[in-house]
C-alpha cells in the first residue's frame, strides 16, 4: 500500500495506528493525496486480517485543519462540468464512507484544531475522543468561505446532535471547544493529552462497534426530522428566514447548507443523503461566490499579512515607544492598541496633559470590561494604564520610534514642536486632514512619513491603510508594516494620491445615493435596494454618521450638495449627532425616515426598477477603485480586501474589483454604459478599462 | 352542459378552537358526519343517490387526514356505494369542493353531490400539516414565505389601511352578527351538535363578542408584531422594497377566530331534484380560483372575483350580495376599495372576526349564509369568495331560481 498523506502501522494486539503526516505543510490540511489515502486505507482495514480497529492520529501539532484553500480557488477557473464537479466531489465523501462501513471500528484522536473537511473526517470515524483543551476549534467554517461541508459533515452532524444544533455550527461556522462538542454529543469524550492515544485503543479493545447509529435499522434523528413534526416544520421556517433575511439572496451557500440538511435528513438511505449533500456543494463549486470570498478574505488577506512587499534588507523593527498628537475625542482608541502591543505611550502638544488623560481614562474604562468578562487580569490591566504616561515630557519626542497624528492636530504647531526629531522616527498621519505632502511642507527635512489610516475604535477593527510617498525609503515600508503588524492589523499599501480609497469609495456610494434623492427615488427604496446589495450600512444612515454640513463641502455633484442643504441648513437636520439626518433617531437608536422627506424630495411617480439601483450602488464604487488600480496606485488585491473589511462592500464579490472581473469587462462596461446615459457620466468608463479588454480581458489572472 | 342547483345546506354552530371549545370533544369525523346526517334527515335523502362527497380541509392529516369526506360517510351510514374524498386549497377548501361538486353536475358526470368542509382548530392545531410552500427552505427562500398575519399586516401597510380602520370594520362585523343572530337570521341552517349520548353541546357561535367596543379593541396587542420583529417583516420588505417597515395592525379582534366546525351544501341537476321532490334554490352560475403573488398571499379575492364574474357573463353591478371571508380586516378593506363595493351589501350578517373561520368549513358555510340572505330580503345574485394561502383567491356565484 503506497501512502503518501499517513502511515499505517500495527501496534500490537490488533490496533492499527493510521498517522497522518501532510508532507511539506506546517499542518495537515486536505489535500487529493489525503482523500485517496483514506480510501487506500480503509480498504487495507477491510481486509487486514490481524486488525481489530484503527486508530486515526495526527502527526502534526493540530489534527486536520481544513481544505486547501489555493486549490479550491482554482477549482472555479477550471470550468468544470456539472457532472464532472460532482463527481469529483464524490471522492472524499466516498473514501470516508469506506471508511466508515469497512466493517471495523475506527476511533478518532484529535489532538489539535479539527476543521472542515477535518472534523467531517473525525464525524466518520466511529468513536472520537479529544483532548481537553480549550484552545483546540472544532467546527464546520466552510460557509465563511462561501461553501457548506461537502464530506458528509451535513448529515452526520445533525444524525449525531439534532438538526437544530446541527444547522447552528454548519450556519454560524462557529469554532467549538472539546467541552462544549462533547455537552453537544459531537465528540465522546474528552481526556488529558496524555491519555489521548490511550483511551482511543481502549475503546476500540473494549466498546469497539463497526457500525454507525445511522446506519441501524429504525434509526431516528435526534430531536425529530421531517415535516410530519410540525416542531421541524416551524424550525425549517425559521431557519429558512433567517438565512433569506441575512444572506439576502447573495450567499448561495447558506441556502445550499439548508437544503441539503433538509433534504438530506428527510431521506432513510444514508447513502442517498450523501450524494444529496455533494450535489449542493458541487453547485457552489462552480458558483463565483465561493472563489470571491476565498480569494479576498482569506489568499490575498492572508498574504497581506504576511507582508510581502516588506524590504527583506531592513531588520524587523519593534516599537517601544510611540507619541501620539491630537486632541481628546481622537486619540483615545489609537493609544489603547498602541499601549495592548506593548507600546509606550507618550504625548506632546498644546493640550497634551487632557489628551494623556483621555487616553489613560479609555484604557482604564476599556480594561475594566475586560476584568469584568474574565478576559483580564487586575494586573494586566495595571500594566496595560501604565504605559500611558500622565506626565508630558519634551524628551520623551526624542526617544519616541514613531509620532502620530490624530484628528485636530494643529499642523503649524508640528513644525517648532518636531523641529529636533531624529531622522529615522516615522511621521505618521492618522487623519486625512493631514496629508503627507503638508506634513513635508512644515517639517522639508524629513523624509520619513506616511498615512496610516484606521477606522476607530481601532482596537476592534482590523485593517489600515498605509499610504506611501512615491519616494519611500525602504526603512519607511519596512517599519510601516512592522508598526502595522505589532498592532496586528493587516496592512493595505495605496500611493500618495488622495483621497483615502476608502473614503473615495464610500463618498461616490453616498453621493449616488443623494442623486437618487434628487431624482425623487423614495428614500426607503434606495436604502432597501442597498440594504438588499449586501452593503454593511445603507448609505443615507451612512450620510447621518458623518457630518451632513462637511459632506456638503466634500461632495462634487450639485444636486447631492443641494439635497445636503436643503437637510442641513433648511431643517437643520445636521446628523445622528443631532438625533436628526434622513432619519430621526433616539439617542442614537433609529426610529425612522424623517416624516417630511417626502414633502421636501417628492417621489417620482415612476419609480427605478430595485435591480438597476442595486447595480448604480454597486457600479460606482467599483469604478471608484478602478480609478486606484488602473494607475497603480493600489493592487488588485489591496483594493479588495480594503473594499470588503473598511468600506462594507459586500463580501461576496470579493471586493470592488472582483465584481468587475466577475462579471465580466464587457458586461461591466455595457452596464455602466446603460447607466451613464440614464443616470449620469459618473458611470462614464475609463479608456483603461477598453484597452484591458482587448489584452487580457481580467483583472485576476487565471488560477489555473 | 347542465346546471347545477343548490338544494339545500347546513353548518355547525362554530365553537372555539380551544381545549375548552364547546366542540373540542367532537372529533372531526364526527363533526362532518352529524352535519350528513342532518342533511339527509332534513332533505329526506336516498343517500344511495349521492354519487360524491367532497370534503374540503385545511390540515388533512391525523383525525382530519386519509379522505375525510368517505370516512363521514361510513361513519352517517350513508350508503356503501357513495364515495368520498377531500381536497385542499387552504382557507377555500369548503367553497372549493362545492365547486367541484357543481363542476361534476354541470359536467353530467354526476347528478347529485355533496360539497362540503370540516376543521376542528382545536383538535388538529392550524399549521399542522407542514407543508413545502412554507418549511421547505428551497421554495420558502424563493417565494418569501411570511406567515398570513404579516402578509394581512402587509396589505394595510401597502393601501394605508389603519388599526382604527381594521377595528372599526371588526366592531361593525361582530354587530351585524349579534343582530343577524338576535333576529334569527342563522337559525334555520343551524343545527344543534351532540355528544356521543344525545346531549346537546352548541347551537350557537360561540367566538362572537356582541358586547366589545371601540376602545375594547383598541386596546388588542398587535399579534403579528414579534413574529415580523423575527425576521418576517424583513422578508416582506425585501419582497416590497418601497416599504420602510410594515405597520402591524391586526389583533385577535379584528382577524378571524379560530374554531371548529363543519358545513354542507346539497348540489344536483333540475331532474334530481324533480326525482327527489326537492326544490332547487339557487343556480351555481360560476366559479374561479387565481393565483397571485405568494408573499403578500391574500390578493386573490379581487382577481377571483373579476374572474368569476367574466365566467358568468356577469357585470359587477349585476351582484346583489358580496359575502368575502373575514380573514382579516385589511383584506375584507381592499376588496372594499378595489372593487368599489358599498359596506351595506357585503358581509351583511358579520363574518368570521365575529364567527370564527374553520378553515376547511368556512367557504361552504358562507355560502349557506349569502343564501339565505338572498331570500330573506329576496334578492337575486351573490358573489361568495375568500383569500387564499400561498397567494390564492376563490370565488363562486350563486342566483336563485
Amino acid at each position: 500500500m503506497n501512502l503518501v498523506t499517513m502511515n499505517y502501522e500495527h501496534s500490537g494486539d490488533g490496533v492499527v495506528i493510521i498517522t497522518i503526516d501532510v508532507k511539506d505543510r506546517p499542518m495537515n490540511i486536505l489535500t487529493p493525496d489525503l482523500h485517496q489515502d483514506v480510501a487506500k486505507v480503509a480498504e487495507q482495514l477491510a481486509t487486514d486480517e490481524k486488525a481489530i480497529g484503527a486508530v486515526i492520529q495526527s502527526g502534526k501539532s493540530s489534527f486536520v485543519a481544513g481544505g486547501d484553500l489555493k486549490r479550491l480557488v482554482s477549482l472555479y477557473d477550471l470550468e468544470r462540468s456539472p457532472e464532472q464537479a460532482y463527481s469529483e466531489s464524490r471522492v472524499f465523501t466516498e473514501a470516508l464512507r469506506k471508511l466508515e462501513t469497512c466493517g471495523k471500528p475506527v476511533a478518532c484522536a484529535i489532538n489539535g484544531a479539527a476543521l472542515g473537511g477535518g472534523l467531517e473526517l473525525a464525524l466518520a470515524c466511529h468513536y472520537r475522543v479529544v483532548v481537553n483543551d480549550e484552545k483546540i476549534p472544532l467546527g464546520l467554517p466552510e460557509t465563511n468561505v462561501g461553501l457548506i461541508p461537502g464530506a458528509g459533515g451535513t448529515q452526520r452532524l445533525p444524525r449525531l446532535i439534532g438538526i437544530k444544533d446541527a444547522t447552528e455550527l454548519i450556519l454560524s461556522g462557529a469554532h467549538i471547544s472539546p467541552q462544549k462538542a462533547l455537552k453537544l454529543g459531537l465528540v465522546h469524550k474528552v481526556v488529558n493529552r496524555d491519555e489521548l492515544l490511550d483511551e482511543a485503543i481502549r475503546w476500540l479493545k473494549e466498546e469497539g462497534v463497526s457500525e454507525q447509529a445511522w446506519d441501524k435499522r429504525g434509526f431516528q434523528i435526534p430531536g425529530g426530522a421531517t415535516l410530519n413534526n410540525p416542531k421541524i416544520g416551524k424550525l425549517w421556517q425559521d431557519l429558512t428566514t433567517r438565512v433569506a433575511t441575512t444572506a439576502r439572496y447573495n450567499y448561495p451557500a447558506p441556502l445550499a447548507a439548508l437544503e441539503a440538511i433538509f433534504n438530506g435528513t428527510t431521506v432513510i438511505s444514508f447513502d442517498a443523503a450523501l450524494k444529496i449533500e455533494t450535489r449542493e456543494f458541487s453547485k457552489l463549486t462552480r458558483d463565483p461566490v465561493y472563489r470571491n470570498m476565498t480569494r479576498t478574505l482569506f489568499l490575498n488577506k492572508g498574504i497581506a499579512d504576511k507582508h510581502e512587499r516588506r524590504p527583506q534588507s531592513v531588520e524587523p523593527v519593534k516599537v517601544k515607544q510611540a507619541t501620539i498628537i491630537g486632541v481628546p475625542g481622537e486619540v483615545e482608541s489609537l493609544a489603547l492598541a498602541c499601549a495592548t502591543a506593548d507600546i509606550e505611550i507618550r504625548t506632546a502638544g498644546e493640550n497634551a496633559k487632557s489628551v494623556a488623560q483621555s487616553m489613560q481614562d479609555y484604557a482604564a474604562k476599556h480594561s475594566e470590561k475586560k476584568i469584568e468578562s474574565g478576559r483580564s487580569t487586575r494586573e494586566k490591566a495595571d500594566a496595560l494604564i501604565a504605559r500611558i504616561a500622565l506626565d508630558v515630557d519634551k524628551n520623551s519626542l526624542a526617544e519616541s520610534q514613531i509620532i502620530l497624528l490624530t484628528g485636530g492636530t494643529q499642523i503649524d504647531t508640528l513644525a517648532d514642536l518636531l523641529a529636533d526629531l531624529s531622522s529615522t522616527t516615522l511621521i505618521a498621519s492618522t487623519t486625512s486632514d493631514i496629508s503627507i505632502a503638508d506634513i513635508t511642507r512644515v517639517l522639508p527635512k524629513y523624509k520619513n512619513t506616511i498615512g496610516w489610516h484606521i477606522k476607530a475604535p481601532v482596537e476592534k477593527n482590523t485593517t489600515v491603510e498605509i499610504i506611501l510617498a512615491e519616494d519611500a525609503s525602504d526603512e519607511c515600508i519596512a517599519m510601516s508594516l512592522d508598526f502595522s503588524k505589532q498592532l496586528r492589523k493587516t496592512p493595505l499599501i495605496q500611493s500618495d494620491i488622495l483621497p483615502l480609497f476608502s473614503r473615495h469609495c464610500n463618498q461616490a456610494y453616498m453621493e449616488e445615493a443623494l442623486r437618487m434623492v434628487a431624482a425623487g427615488i423614495k428614500p426607503a427604496l434606495l436604502e432597501n435596494a442597498a440594504r438588499s446589495t449586501g452593503m454593511k450600512t445603507s448609505p443615507l444612515r451612512l450620510i447621518d454618521s458623518m457630518s451632513l454640513q462637511t459632506l456638503e463641502d466634500q461632495c462634487d455633484d450639485k444636486d447631492a450638495k443641494a439635497v445636503l442643504h436643503t437637510l442641513h441648513s433648511q431643517h437643520d437636520r445636521k446628523g445622528l449627532v443631532e438625533n436628526k439626518g434622513f432619519y430621526d433617531y433616539n439617542e442614537g437608536k433609529t426610529i425612522s425616515l424623517w416624516s417630511s422627506l417626502n414633502e421636501h424630495f417628492p417621489p417620482d411617480s415612476e419609480q427605478v426598477d430595485i435591480e438597476v439601483l442595486r447595480q448604480r450602488f454597486l457600479s460606482i464604487q467599483a469604478l471608484t477603485a478602478l480609478s486606484y488600480y488602473a494607475d497603480e496606485t493600489m493592487q488588485a488585491a489591496d483594493a479588495d480586501i480594503a473594499s470588503v473589511l473598511i468600506c462594507g462592500y459586500p463580501s461576496y464579490t470579493g471586493g470592488m474589483l472582483s465584481y468587475i472581473d466577475t462579471m465580466g469587462i464587457s458586461d461591466f462596461i455595457k452596464q455602466c454604459d446603460q447607466l451613464a446615459v440614464k443616470y449620469g457620466p459618473q458611470f462614464t468608463v475609463p479608456a483603461f478599462l477598453h484597452e484591458l479588454v482587448k489584452s487580457t480581458n481580467r483583472i485576476y489572472p487565471k488560477a489555473v | 352542459m347542465s346546471d347545477a342547483y343548490i338544494y339545500n345546506h347546513l353548518r355547525t354552530p362554530r365553537g372555539k378552537g380551544r381545549p375548552s371549545g364547546a366542540l373540542h370533544s367532537v372529533s372531526a369525523v364526527e363533526l362532518l358526519s352529524q352535519t350528513l346526517i342532518q342533511l339527509r334527515e332534513r332533505t329526506q335523502l336516498d343517500t344511495g343517490l349521492v354519487e360524491d362527497v367532497i370534503a374540503g380541509c385545511g390540515s388533512p392529516i391525523g383525525e382530519q387526514g386519509s379522505a375525510i369526506g368517505r370516512s363521514a360517510c361510513l361513519k352517517a351510514e350513508y350508503a356503501l356505494t357513495t364515495p368520498g374524498q377531500q381536497i385542499h386549497r387552504f382557507c377555500s377548501s369548503g367553497l372549493e369542493a362545492v365547486n367541484l361538486a357543481a363542476a361534476k353536475v354541470m359536467s353530467k358526470q354526476c347528478d347529485l353531490v355533496i360539497g362540503c368542509g370540516v376543521e376542528s382548530m382545536s383538535r388538529i392545531p392550524i399549521g399542522s400539516s407542514g407543508g413545502a410552500w412554507s418549511s421547505d427552505p428551497s421554495l420558502a427562500h424563493k417565494i418569501h414565505f411570511v406567515s398570513q398575519g404579516i402578509s394581512a399586516d402587509l396589505i394595510a401597510t401597502l393601501h394605508d389601511f389603519s388599526r382604527e380602520d381594521a377595528d372599526l370594520y371588526a366592531l361593525e362585523s361582530q354587530r351585524r352578527t349579534a343582530h343577524a343572530w338576535d333576529n334569527g337570521y342563522f337559525d334555520q341552517s343551524v343545527f344543534t351538535v351532540v355528544d356521543s349520548i344525545g346531549q346537546p353541546l352548541l347551537s350557537r357561535d360561540e367566538h362572537m363578542r356582541a358586547d366589545t367596543s371601540l376602545e375594547d379593541l383598541a386596546k388588542l396587542p398587535a399579534v403579528f408584531e414579534k413574529m415580523g420583529a423575527d425576521g418576517f417583516d424583513e422578508q416582506a420588505i425585501s419582497k416590497y422594497p418601497e416599504l420602510e417597515k410594515i405597520n402591524h395592525i391586526h389583533t385577535a379582534g379584528n382577524s378571524s377566530g379560530i374554531v371548529d366546525g363543519a358545513a354542507a351544501v346539497l348540489i344536483g341537476d333540475a331532474d334530481t331534484a324533480k326525482k327527489l321532490d326537492l326544490k332547487p334554490r339557487a343556480r351555481i352560475r360560476s366559479f374561479a380560483s387565481v393565483g397571485t403573488d405568494p408573499t403578500v398571499m391574500l390578493t386573490g379575492p379581487t382577481p377571483s372575483a373579476r374572474k368569476a364574474l367574466e365566467k358568468a357573463g356577469m357585470q359587477q353591478a349585476d351582484i346583489d350580495l358580496f359575502e368575502l371571508n373575514e380573514a382579516f380586516a385589511s383584506v375584507v378593506l381592499l376588496f372594499i376599495q378595489e372593487m368599489n363595493i358599498p359596506h351595506d351589501k357585503i358581509n351583511v350578517n358579520g363574518g368570521s372576526i365575529a364567527m370564527g373561520h374553520p378553515i376547511g368549513a368556512t367557504g361552504a358555510m358562507i355560502l349557506g349564509t349569502v343564501l339565505d340572505e338572498l331570500e330573506r330580503q329576496n334578492l337575486g345574485t351573490a358573489l361568495i369568495n375568500l383569500c387564499v394561502g400561498a397567494g390564492m383567491g376563490t370565488a363562486t356565484i350563486i342566483e336563485r331560481v
